[in-house]
């Protein structure tokens, strides 16, 4: 672990000298082994809704089954329903995707459900056989989408016009920038004794001003201000904080011409210029085996955001994902903590940016072996001071500590080490009680986010055993 | 080194143009930085403020911690299997009360315990569930015991709660009637403490209840309250205090029951075809009763016609007297005297009190007899201490005395024994007669009790049902049917064996 930035460092001269090397690979193609079912409790989390488990729980009566089978990538059958015809029901095993030909809404609908549960309950019905034809055609149709879009994504485009787009929205963001530091000099200025009063409307025009500027990066750092807990004594050093903060964001965009490539990179995704998906998978892969370590819904603006941890151990690195999703919009992958994959991942450009892309995802498997992490708290907030020098303004080190355990001192819910060091745990109480649940209060393996001073628990190692939170 | 932030609250809370931007904590090298760069006041103290936020998150080393915190101690019993874990997570977290009381009840059985990654959530399913406390004991294990001694919330309960306690001081009449009756069943300790505390300072309605309500749990300790209840200023405290001594064995009252009843019940014998003699019972008038027992209720004259005094009577003290004291006072068996009894003129009057005798002192031999003659309406008190085979023998007389939620609750042990088949038929065409008294939770309840055999029945209904297009019913079996395969699939696949 302590090696780990260095060693990211050395990837990221690799990812420079070969990126002419990149190979397009098809986003998600990658399949399960023979032996990947999921588990009652993976099938749940698929489920749109409670309902939809329940009802696909019933339908998982070999009676109501016929022509079920499998192969290495998918898994088919034919439901009995109301209607004369059975509903045929395809699941794409590789990309976690479901086609059922029921007038349902919902997606993945119960008949889909109910076929992984079927074949988790009855798995000697399920022999292996090629797929059928419709099956291979509909297979075919999604990989020859994904690839379509991959092709469209890699379309060149004019530069000329490339140019005048990155001018006029620099010009944008340079506008909003001073907007901001503007409003963020009036917040000082007058005081922010009355926010208060006044704290779900206080920011909304500047943020809307930003959306406008196309620095959507700003926007949500001013939107985190929504989430101050304004009954604590504490909420005006927060807020300052957080408003200090993005003024020097602010001013770093300011006398960006300083700044070496990676730090503009980093500085760019900060504010909020989106980098394409494509290139990000220009970068150099990082190829093996990810434990997949957390999957975290947030509403975030009308978007469900996910944001998924990842590691390997085999470079020791972490990895985060984000996917945004509109309501009613169906989710391209479907990530289950707690699982391992093998995939090839691709970083976002800059000093130690944690956010990656991940491509060619080939197997998984159930489980997260225990990762071998700082033994002390001291040690885990070094590296962080390390990591906030690249990524001032990155909020959240990941970090898997040892030996720690959860215990209660002045009142407050605390992380503590072997030496009797202890960092404050952010968790709600629920999931406080959860992790003393699992560990008993014992020193254990756990999994989190250092946030300033604080610790978010993700996951804990328990006898070997992997609980996400 | 950590720089105190008291003065960025204070400048930031005023606003730099009443209190000035100046942050004089920071390290001067700092500040001159600070001062080359700054373009105004706000300026220096945005950037003032987010040097010292940088210098104190870097500075910090973690707290020191003192004092250890107590840690869980192993688990003695083993421990569920994961296969059947998985459906319990699933139910807690559906929040099924149903299938959650199921499963803990048959770990119960096995002796085992819920895992420890799941006993929190079962500690908060109780806060909104309430489960059965001594349950929830035997299989929490040590976790679930160490998590209560750290979580005030999920503390065990010896005494009443403050929410208790706000009950008892400020629900209304029947909400208080309602928790205490609860608390004299769970913790009958505490309730004999509230009553002996407040007994004085109710209403005569109130002390009634607390005084009839003791009565059915009563113990030989409670004489002295009892007797202490006959002084009360209200006749009807009065009365229920002199009913609750004729339970206990030896108090005056019953003595002067039962000698009243030697000298009222003759039992002589009567030629029968003439070779045949048969018993046959007859009410005398022994003179006015003791004044205890015109004390506690009985009347002198009959107010009913062509019912004598002398019935009228001593029906009334039967009512008050152990069945077994009677009978051995007579010389006959509990039997005889009560087919006799059944057999009086006067047996639509005599019957309720001889049920109320049968009940009050559980003689299963004279509630048999009532119930087999039909005389009376059946409560469930009246069998309450019967055995599940005996309430089977009588599940055709129980379905046509007795409301379907009652009934329901004679043949649901709590412990998921399965119910004759013949009995589930007389309870499911109870239940297509009556099927808006009986809510969901209860009938997927009782589907947990039902026999796998029960199913064609219940199919057959459901096509009915779905012809007729009546989705009351097509839900209501729908669910019978889920409950009926879930347990079929559990115990199929070993997981509850």
């Amino acid at each position: 672990m302590s090696d780990y930035y260095a060693r990211k460092n050395d990837c990221r001269l690799g990812i420079k000298s070969f990126s002419l090397l990149f190979r397009i690979v098809k986003f998600n193609s990658y399949f399960y082994p023979d032996t990947m079912s999921f588990s009652l409790d993976e099938i749940t989390r698929l489920a749109p809704d409670e309902a939809s488990v329940k009802a696909g729980e019933k339908l998982a009566v070999v009676s109501n089954w016929s022509d079920t089978g499998r192969s290495e990538n998918a898994l088919w059958g034919n439901c009995k329903g109301s209607g004369k015809l059975p509903y045929r029901v395809m699941v794409d095993l590789g990309n976690i995707a479901f086609k059922c030909s029921c007038p349902s809404r919902k997606f993945p609908c119960k008949h889909g459900l109910s076929i992984l549960i079927l074949q988790l309950r009855n798995t000697s019905e399920f022999t292996q056989n090629p797929n059928p034809e419709d099956v291979q055609e509909w297979l075919d149709k999604r990989n020859s989408r994904a690839e379509k879009k991959e092709s469209s994504e890699s379309k060149s485009v004019d530069p000329e016009a490339k140019a005048k787009r990155i001018e006029s929205r620099e010009e944008k963001v340079r506008n909003g920038i001073e907007e901001l530091q503007l409003w963020l000099k009036d917040l000082v200025r007058n005081g922010i004794v009355s926010i208060p009063q006044n704290r779900f409307q206080f920011n909304a025009n500047i943020i809307s001003r930003m959306v406008d500027a196309q620095a959507g990066g700003l926007a949500n750092r001013l939107r985190q201000f929504n989430e101050i807990d304004f009954s604590q004594q504490s909420w005006p050093e927060e807020l300052m904080y957080q408003a200090s903060s993005l003024y020097l964001l602010s001013e770093t965009y300011v006398n960006r011409n300083v700044l070496d490539e990676e730090r503009h990179s980093d500085l760019e995704q900060w504010i909020g210029w989106n980098i394409t998906k494509e290139e990000v998978l220009k970068t150099d892969a990082i190829t093996g085996n990810w434990m997949v370590l957390s999957c975290q819904q947030s509403e975030m603006d009308r978007l469900t955001m996910e944001k998924i941890w990842m590691y390997s151990e085999q470079d020791k690195r972490f990895a985060q994902l984000l996917q945004f999703f509109a309501p009613g919009q169906i989710m391209e992958t479907h990530y289950l903590a707690n699982t391992t994959i093998e995939a090839d991942v691709h970083f976002y450009p800059g000093k130690q940016n944690l956010r990656a892309i991940p491509s060619a995802l080939r197997k998984t498997s159930s489980g997260c072996t225990v990762i071998s992490g700082f033994s002390g708290i001291t040690l885990a907030l070094d590296a962080k001071t390390a990591y906030r020098i690249n990524q001032p303004f990155g909020n959240e080190f990941p970090v898997v500590f040892s030996a720690v355990s959860v215990v209660r001192h002045n009142q407050k819910w605390m992380l503590k080490d072997s030496d009797n060091i202890g960092l404050e745990l952010i968790n709600p109480e629920l999931e406080i009680m959860k992790a003393l649940s699992i560990t008993g209060g014992k020193p254990t393996s756990i999994f989190g986010c250092i946030h300033r001073t604080t610790f978010m628990i993700l996951g804990i190692w328990f006898n070997s055993i992997y609980y996400s939170f | 080194m950590k720089i105190n932030t008291t003065n960025i609250t204070k400048t930031a809370t005023l606003g730099t143009s009443r209190a000035g931007g100046s942050i004089l904590d920071l390290p001067k090298e700092l500040l001159q930085i600070v001062a080359e760069n700054e373009s105004d006041t706000e300026d220096a103290f945005l950037k003032s403020i987010a040097l010292v936020f940088a210098i104190n998150e870097a500075g910090f080393n973690g707290v020191e911690i003192k004092g250890e915190f107590p840690v869980c101690p192993n688990e003695t019993k083993p421990i569920a299997p994961a296969e059947i874990t998985h459906y319990f997570k699933k139910y807690l977290q559906e929040s099924d009360a149903v299938l959650v009381s199921y499963l803990l009840t048959n770990f119960r059985k096995r002796g085992i315990i819920v895992p420890g990654f799941l006993v929190s959530d079962l500690m908060y399913f109780n806060q909104r569930n309430k489960i059965d406390p001594q349950l929830l004991s035997d299989v929490e294990g040590e976790t679930g015991k160490w998590l209560r001694s750290i979580n005030p919330d999920w503390a065990n309960k010896s005494s009443i709660s403050d929410s208790d306690e706000n009950i008892w001081e400020t629900g209304s009449p029947a909400i208080r009637k309602q928790w205490f009756k609860s608390l004299l069943k769970n913790d009958p300790n505490t309730a004999r403490l509230i009553l002996s505390e407040s007994f004085s300072a109710e209403n005569a309605d109130m002390r009634e209840f607390l005084v009839d309500a003791l009565s059915q749990k009563i113990n030989s300790d409670d004489q002295p309250f009892f007797e202490s209840c006959l002084s009360d200023r209200s006749i009807k405290v009065r009365n229920a205090a002199y009913r609750a001594l004729c339970f206990i064995p030896g108090s005056d009252i019953s003595k002067a029951c039962l000698n009243y009843l030697k000298k009222a019940i003759q039992i002589d014998e009567q030629r029968v075809m003439l070779i045949k003699k048969k018993k046959v019972i007859h009410f005398a008038f022994p003179g006015k009763p003791e004044k205890i027992l015109l004390d506690a209720g009985v009347e002198e004259t009959s107010n009913i016609k062509q019912l004598t005094d002398a019935v009228f009577i001593a029906g009334q003290i039967i009512g008050l007297t152990n069945p077994e004291l009677i009978s051995q006072t007579l010389g006959i068996s509990e039997y005889e005297l009560i087919q006799l009894l059944l057999s009086h003129e006067n047996v639509d009057f005599l019957a309720p009190f001889a049920a109320m005798s049968a009940t009050h002192f559980k003689n299963k031999k004279w509630a048999k007899a009532l119930i087999e003659s039909e005389k009376v309406l059946i409560s469930s008190e009246m069998i309450s201490f019967f055995s599940v085979y005996e309430k089977k023998e009588l599940a055709q007389k129980l379905a046509r005395s007795m409301q379907i939620n009652e009934l329901i609750d004679q043949f649901t042990d709590g412990e998921y024994t399965v119910i004759d088949p013949g009995v589930s038929e007389i309870i499911f065409n109870q239940l297509l007669e009556h099927p808006y008294n009986v809510d969901s939770p209860k009938i997927r309840e009782l589907s947990l009790y039902l026999p796998v055999s029960i199913t064609g029945m219940l199919e057959s209904y459901k096509t009915e049902f779905t012809k007729l297009e009546n989705h009351f019913w097509i839900k209501r079996l729908d669910e019978m049917l889920d409950i009926i395969n879930l347990k079929k699939q559990l115990n199929s696949n070993n997981l509850l064996n």
